[in-house]
C-alpha cells in the first residue's frame, strides 16, 4: 500500500521536434501528480543524467542520435542503475527493433498518436514490476502487424518454429498454426534445396562466433512460387538451448530487378568480351577488378577479376591517373591518357568512363588499346630518317622515294605529320591517289637545289606493302665516283627500302587499330535501338530496356524467347524472314538484315529493323549465339505503305479518268461524225439536185455548209488522232530513219510534183529505236507543215538533217518558209494554236501538239526556230538508251 | 429460170444513214432489192424468222452491211453469232461504221468480218466507198452456194 505513494522519475531525453510535441502532455497535472519529470536535450550525457535523476524510466527519441546513445549505454549502468526506456519513434521501425532487442526498451511510443493518456498508460504499464505475458503479448501485437516474418525457433535441420508471426501466411503462404512445432511443414524445408547449405553454413559461423546474421536464400511457398528472402536473426540461449530468432523480408521484387539489371549488364559485358582490345571495369572505390575481357586475361596469361587496380595488372600500384590521384570521372564523358607499363612492356592508351553497375555501384569501365607498336613506330620513323640522312651525308647523294600508295591522304599524313628536323618526307600529288609521290628531301642547304635529272646515275628499289609494290624508292649518285661504291650501294638501298615497307606496313596496322575505339564508345551509346543477345541453345534472349519498350512492354517483368519472337511476327513477314535468317545461318548471306512487323503488348503490329551477328559457334560450326539489334522503322514503313496506297488510289483513278477518256472519244469518232456526215452528204445531194436552180447566194450558202462539215470532220479526226496518241502503247522497233523518212515525203508526192520542191536529206541518219507508227505520224506532220508554208516561195527548199551528242539523236527539217515570229514559238506545239489564219494556210491546229506528244512519249523534246519570210526550222530529240516507254 | 437478185441486208439505226447507203448503192447501178433493218435484233429476227418476221419467207442475202453501233443488240454481237452458225456464216458480212478505233477493227475482223469500212464524211468519197463495196460484192465476187446440203457437203470434204 505505501509503496503507491512513491512517485517515480522519468526522464525525457529528446529531439527537440519530440519535445515540441511531448511537452504539453508532460505538463498535464495527472502525469505531474503521478511522476517526476525531467526534460532533457544532451543525449552525450545521458549516462550522467540517468544517475543523478536516478530515472525509472527514459523516454528517449528514437532518432539516430538517441539510437547511439542507447547502444553506447549497454554495459555502462549496473542493473541496479539500469532504467526501463521507452522509445518514441515516427512510426513502427523494424530495423530499430531489432537493434533494441538486446537494449532494456520496454516499449514504444508513436509520435503522432500521442497524447497525455497514451503517455500515461505507456508509463504506467512500463514501470509496472515486468510481467511477462502482458509485454509478451504486447510484442506479438507489434510483431504480428509487421509485413516481414518474425520468428523464434529451434536450432535444429528444419527450424522448427516456437514461433511466427502472422506474416508467414503472406510471405510462405502458411498460417502460424501450420508451421509452429510442425515438423511435417517445417520452415527449414521451404528453403531452395540450391541455398540450404549456404544458410547452414552462413548460420553456424555466425553461432561460432556469437554474432547475428543475415541471409539472403530462396524460398518455396506454398503454391509452389519461389520467392527471395532476406533474414536478419540472431541466437539466444533459453533453458540451455540454443534458439533462434530474427526477421524474414520478403525482397522477390528487387530480387527481380537486380536481375534486369544484372541480364542488361551481360549483354554490355558480351559486347565488350569481343573486343580485340583491353577492356576492364573496376570499382571505384575498393578498386577491385570486376570484369576483364577475353583479351584481357589471354594477355595477362590469368583473370584479374576481384583483384586489385592497378597492382594486379601492371605489378605497380598507381600507373593509371585514376589510382595515381582522386581523378574524377563522369557518365557522359570518355576520358583519354596514355600510359607506359614497364612491367608488361607495354604503351598503352586509356579510355574510361563511368558506368552503373548491376548493384548500382559507380564502376569505371576502362578500355586500354596497346599502342606499343605505335610508339615503336615513331621511335622507329625517328631512326628511319637519321639512317637516311646519315647516308645522304656518308655517300654524297640523293633519295628520291616515288610511292604509288592507292590509299587515303592519312597514310601519308602519318609520314608527314611530324617533320623531322633535317630530313623530311615531302608528299605531293595526293589528288590524283594512283601516283601519289613522295620525295625525301635533303635540307641541308648544300643538296637543296640539286635537281635528280642531273644526276648521272640512279639506281632504284621497290617499296613493298602487303606484298604489293608500292612505290619505288630511288638513289641519284650525284658523284661519278661513287661508281665504285654501286654495289654496296645497291645493298644498302634494298635494305632501306625493306625498312621503309615495314615503316608502311605497321602504319597501315595501327591505322586498323584506332578505329575500335570508335567502335567501342558506339557499343556503349547504341541509341535508341533495342539490343539483344539470343542463345540458341536454349531459346532465351537477353535485351536491353530499349528493346522491350520499343514493344510497350515494362523492361522489368517482360522476358523474352525465341518462340514467343517467332509467335509474335506478323504472319505475312514470317516465312521472308524465317529465310533471311536461315540464309544467313547457312553463310549463304552475308549478314542478317531483316524487316518485320512485331506484335506489340497492347496486340498491334509494328514494324522492326533487325540486324545481327552470330558471336559464337559450337565445334560443329553451328551458330549458337545471336547478337543484335531492334530499330523501330514503324513511322517509316508506315510512311511507305500510306504512299503507296495513295500511288494505288491515284492509279485507280487516273485508269478511271482513261477509261472515260476513251469512251468520250470514241462517243466522238462515232456519233459527232454521223450528223456531220449527213449535213455534208445531204448538201451534197441537194445541191447536185438543185444547184442550178439556186441564185449565187444560195449557191455560196451550200458551198459553206459542206467546206465547214468537211473542215469539222477534218478537225474530229486530227482531235481523234491526238487523243489516240496519249494513249495507245508504245511499241518500240528498230527503225532505219532514211527509209521512214523517204515514206514520209513520197507520201506527199502529189504537191512535190506540181510545186517543184527540193528535198535535201541528209545521207547520214541513224537507225534507231521507237515506235515506227507514232515516229512517222511525226514526220508526216513536220514535212507537211514545210510543204504547207513554203508554198508562197518559188524556189522552195526542205532540209531534213540529223546530229547527235552524246545522248540523244536530234532529227530537223527546215525550210525556207514563210517562218514565224520567235515570240510565238510557245504557241506553236499547243493544241488549237495556231500563228495563221485559215485563209492563208488549211489546218486544225493539232499536228504540231500532236508532234510534241509523240516525241515526249518517247522521252524527247521538240523545239522550234523562225523568222518572219526567211523560214522555220523544227527540231526534236529521241534518247539513244531508249528502248520502251 | 429466171433468177430474181438475192437481197442486200443493211442494219443501221440511223434513218440517214441508211437513206445515204441506200441513194447511193442505187446511184451506182447496184440492183438487188435492199432490206433495211433498224438494229441488231431485227437483223437476227430476219435470218431467224422470229418476232417480227415469224412466219414470213424471208430470202438469205448475197451481203450484209451491218452497221457497229446498234441499239439492243450491236453490230458485233449480230456478227459474232452469224459467224458461228454453219448456216449464215458463209455470207458476206461487211461492217460498215464511224468507228476508226482500233479496238473495233481487231474485234470485228476477230469475230469473223469479211470487210470494214469506215463512212467517209464527205459525200462523193462515201457514194465511192458504197459503190466499191456493192460492186465488189455483188457483182465481182462469186457468193457461196445457196443450197445447205451443197455446203455441207463441201465442209464434209
Amino acid at each position: 500500500m505505501f509503496s503507491l505513494i512513491q512517485k517515480k522519475t522519468i526522464l525525457f531525453l529528446l529531439e527537440p521536434e519530440d519535445q515540441n510535441v511531448l511537452t504539453p502532455f508532460i505538463q498535464e497535472e495527472n502525469v505531474q501528480s503521478k511522476y517526476h519529470t525531467h526534460l532533457e536535450t544532451n543525449f552525450g550525457s545521458a549516462e550522467e543524467l540517468i544517475r543523478s535523476t536516478q530515472a525509472d524510466c527514459v523516454v528517449i527519441s528514437g532518432s539516430k542520435q538517441g539510437m547511439n546513445t542507447l547502444l553506447n549505454l549497454e554495459g555502462r549502468l549496473k542493473s541496479s542503475e539500469l532504467p526501463v526506456f521507452i522509445l518514441l519513434l515516427e512510426n513502427p521501425d523494424l530495423s530499430i527493433s531489432i537493434k533494441c532487442l538486446k537494449c532494456n526498451v520496454r516499449d514504444y511510443l508513436i509520435r503522432s498518436e500521442c497524447n497525455e493518456l497514451s503517455l500515461l498508460q505507456t508509463l504506467d504499464l512500463a514501470l509496472q514490476p515486468l510481467d511477462c505475458e502482458l509485454s509478451l503479448n504486447q510484442a506479438y501485437n507489434f510483431i504480428n502487424q509487421l509485413p516481414s516474418i518474425s520468428y523464434k525457433c529451434k536450432n535444429d535441420e528444419i527450424w522448427t518454429m516456437l514461433f511466427i508471426s502472422q506474416s508467414s501466411k503472406t510471405i510462405t503462404g502458411y498460417t502460424p498454426d501450420e508451421l509452429i512445432n510442425n515438423k511435417r511443414i517445417a520452415y527449414g524445408n521451404l528453403i531452395h534445396p540450391d541455398d540450404r547449405q549456404m544458410v547452414k553454413e552462413k548460420v553456424l559461423a555466425a553461432l561460432s562466433q556469437n554474432q547475428p546474421f543475415s541471409l539472403t536464400y530462396r524460398i518455396t511457398d506454398k503454391s509452389g512460387i519461389t520467392k527471395w528472402v532476406f533474414e536478419q536473426g540472431d541466437s539466444i540461449e533459453e533453458n540451455g538451448q540454443v534458439i533462434l530468432f530474427g526477421f524474414v523480408f520478403d525482397i522477390t521484387e528487387i530480387k527481380l530487378s537486380e536481375n534486369q539489371a544484372k541480364s542488361l549488364f551481360n549483354r554490355i559485358q558480351t559486347i565488350l568480351e569481343y573486343f580485340s582490345d583491353f577492356v576492364y571495369i573496376t570499382d571505384l572505390e575498393t578498386k577491385e577488378i570486376l570484369f576483364a575481357n577475353t583479351k584481357l586475361k589471354n594477355f595477362l596469361g590469368y583473370d584479374p577479376t576481384g583483384k586489385t587496380c592497378c597492382k594486379s595488372l601492371f605489378g605497380v600500384d598507381d600507373l593509371c591517373p585514376f589510382c595515381n590521384s582522386s581523378n574524377t570521372l563522369s557518365y557522359d564523358n570518355y576520358e583519354t591518357h596514355q600510359l607506359h607499363c614497364d612491367f608488361l612492356n607495354l604503351d598503352l592508351m586509356q579510355t574510361e568512363t563511368l558506368i552503373q553497375w548491376p548493384d548500382r555501384k559507380n564502376v569505371r569501365l576502362v578500355l586500354a588499346v596497346d599502342i606499343t607498336q605505335k610508339t615503336a613506330l615513331e621511335n622507329e620513323k625517328t631512326k628511319l630518317l637519321w639512317d637516311i640522312q646519315a647516308r645522304i651525308k656518308e655517300k654524297d647523294c640523293l633519295y628520291k622515294m616515288t610511292s604509288l600508295l592507292n590509299e587515303t591522304d592519312s597514310d601519308i599524313e602519318l609520314l608527314n605529320k611530324k617533320p623531322f628536323e633535317l630530313v623530311k618526307i615531302i608528299s605531293s600529288g595526293f589528288s590524283n591517289p594512283q601516283h601519289t609521290h613522295c620525295r625525301i628531301q635533303y635540307l641541308d642547304v648544300e643538296y637543296k637545289d640539286v635537281q635528280f635529272q642531273e644526276s648521272k646515275k640512279i639506281i632504284h628499289s621497290d617499296l613493298m606493302l602487303k606484298h604489293e609494290k608500292v612505290g619505288i624508292l630511288e638513289v641519284c649518285i650525284d658523284d661519278i665516283e661513287e661508281l665504285s661504291f654501286l654495289p654496296d650501294e645497291k645493298e644498302m638501298l634494298d635494305e632501306l627500302a625493306s625498312r621503309i615497307s615495314i615503316f608502311l606496313e605497321k602504319a597501315e596496322l595501327l591505322r586498323s587499330i584506332q578505329s575500335n575505339e570508335r567502335r567501342f564508345q558506339m557499343a556503349l551509346r547504341a541509341g535508341n535501338q533495342g539490343l539483344y543477345d539470343w542463345n540458341m541453345a536454349t531459346g532465351e534472349i537477353i535485351f536491353n530496356d530499349q528493346f522491350a519498350t520499343m514493344l510497350e512492354y515494362d523492361p522489368k517483368t517482360f522476358s523474352y524467347s525465341y518462340r514467343k519472337w517467332k509467335n509474335d511476327i506478323h504472319p505475312a513477314d514470317y516465312e521472308q524472314t524465317m529465310k533471311t535468317l536461315m540464309e544467313y545461318f547457312s553463310g549463304q548471306s552475308r549478314e542478317y538484315h531483316a524487316e518485320f512487323r512485331l506484335k506489340t503488348k497492347s496486340k498491334k503490329w509494328k514494324w522492326i529493323l533487325s540486324v545481327g551477328e552470330i558471336v559464337e559457334w559450337d565445334s560443329a560450326h553451328n551458330p549458337v549465339r545471336l547478337i543484335g539489334t531492334h530499330t523501330d522503322i514503324d513511322a517509316i514503313k508506315r510512311h511507305k505503305e500510306l504512299l503507296e496506297l495513295r500511288v494505288k488510289e491515284r492509279t485507280i483513278q487516273l485508269e478511271e479518268v482513261a477509261k472515260q477518256l476513251e469512251s468520250f472519244s470514241y462517243s466522238v469518232s462515232h456519233d459527232l461524225r454521223a450528223p456531220l456526215r449527213h449535213i455534208n452528204s445531204f448538201s451534197n445531194m441537194l445541191a447536185k439536185n438543185a444547184y442550178e436552180q439556186l441564185d449565187k447566194k444560195s449557191k455560196h450558202y451550200i458551198d459553206v455548209i459542206i467546206s465547214a462539215s468537211t473542215q469539222m470532220s477534218k478537225l474530229i479526226d486530227d482531235l481523234l488522232d491526238f487523243s489516240r496518241t496519249g494513249r495507245v502503247k508504245i511499241s518500240p522497233n528498230d527503225i532505219d530513219l532514211i527509209t521512214l523518212i523517204n515514206e514520209s515525203v513520197s507520201s506527199f508526192s502529189d504537191e512535190i510534183e506540181i510545186r517543184t520542191i527540193q528535198f535535201v536529206i541528209s545521207p547520214e541518219m541513224p537507225k534507231l529505236r521507237a515506235d515506227p507508227t507514232l515516229l512517222k505520224q511525226v514526220f508526216n506532220n513536220l514535212i507537211s507543215n514545210a510543204i504547207k508554208y513554203t508554198r508562197p516561195i518559188k524556189n522552195a527548199r526542205i532540209n531534213i538533217s540529223y546530229s547527235e551528242n552524246e545522248n540523244e539523236h536530234i532529227v530537223s527539217i527546215s525550210d525556207n518558209g514563210v517562218g514565224f515570229e520567235m515570240k510565238f514559238s510557245n504557241k506553236l506545239f499547243g493544241v488549237f494554236q495556231r500563228l495563221h489564219h485559215n485563209q492563208e494556210f488549211e489546218g486544225t491546229g493539232i499536228g504540231l501538239a500532236n508532234v510534241k506528244r509523240i516525241i515526249a512519249r518517247h522521252g524527247g523534246k521538240v523545239w522550234a526556230k523562225g523568222e518572219p519570210n526567211k523560214g522555220a526550222t523544227f527540231s526534236f530529240s529521241i534518247p539513244k538508251h531508249y528502248a520502251t516507254s | 429460170m429466171k433468177l430474181k437478185p438475192q437481197p442486200i441486208l443493211l442494219a443501221e439505226d440511223n434513218p440517214y444513214d441508211a437513206e445515204l447507203t441506200i441513194q447511193a448503192l442505187k446511184e451506182n447501178a447496184i440492183l438487188n432489192p435492199i432490206i433495211h433493218v433498224s438494229d441488231g435484233a431485227e437483223v437476227l429476227n430476219y435470218l431467224y424468222q422470229t418476232e417480227s418476221y415469224q412466219g414470213k419467207k424471208t430470202t438469205k442475202p448475197i451481203l450484209i452491211l451491218l452497221d457497229l453501233k446498234m441499239p439492243k443488240i450491236d453490230g458485233l454481237e449480230v456478227l459474232e453469232k452469224l459467224k458461228q452458225d454453219l448456216n449464215f456464216q458463209p455470207i458476206p458480212i461487211i461492217m460498215l461504221t464511224s468507228s476508226k478505233e482500233e479496238i473495233d477493227l481487231i474485234q470485228s475482223y476477230k469475230n469473223g468480218a469479211n470487210a470494214y469500212v469506215v463512212k467517209p464524211v464527205d459525200f462523193d468519197n462515201f457514194v465511192d466507198a458504197v459503190k466499191i463495196v456493192g460492186h465488189f460484192w455483188c457483182i465481182v465476187n462469186e457468193p457461196p452456194p445457196l443450197n445447205k446440203s451443197d455446203w455441207d457437203n463441201a465442209k464434209k470434204h
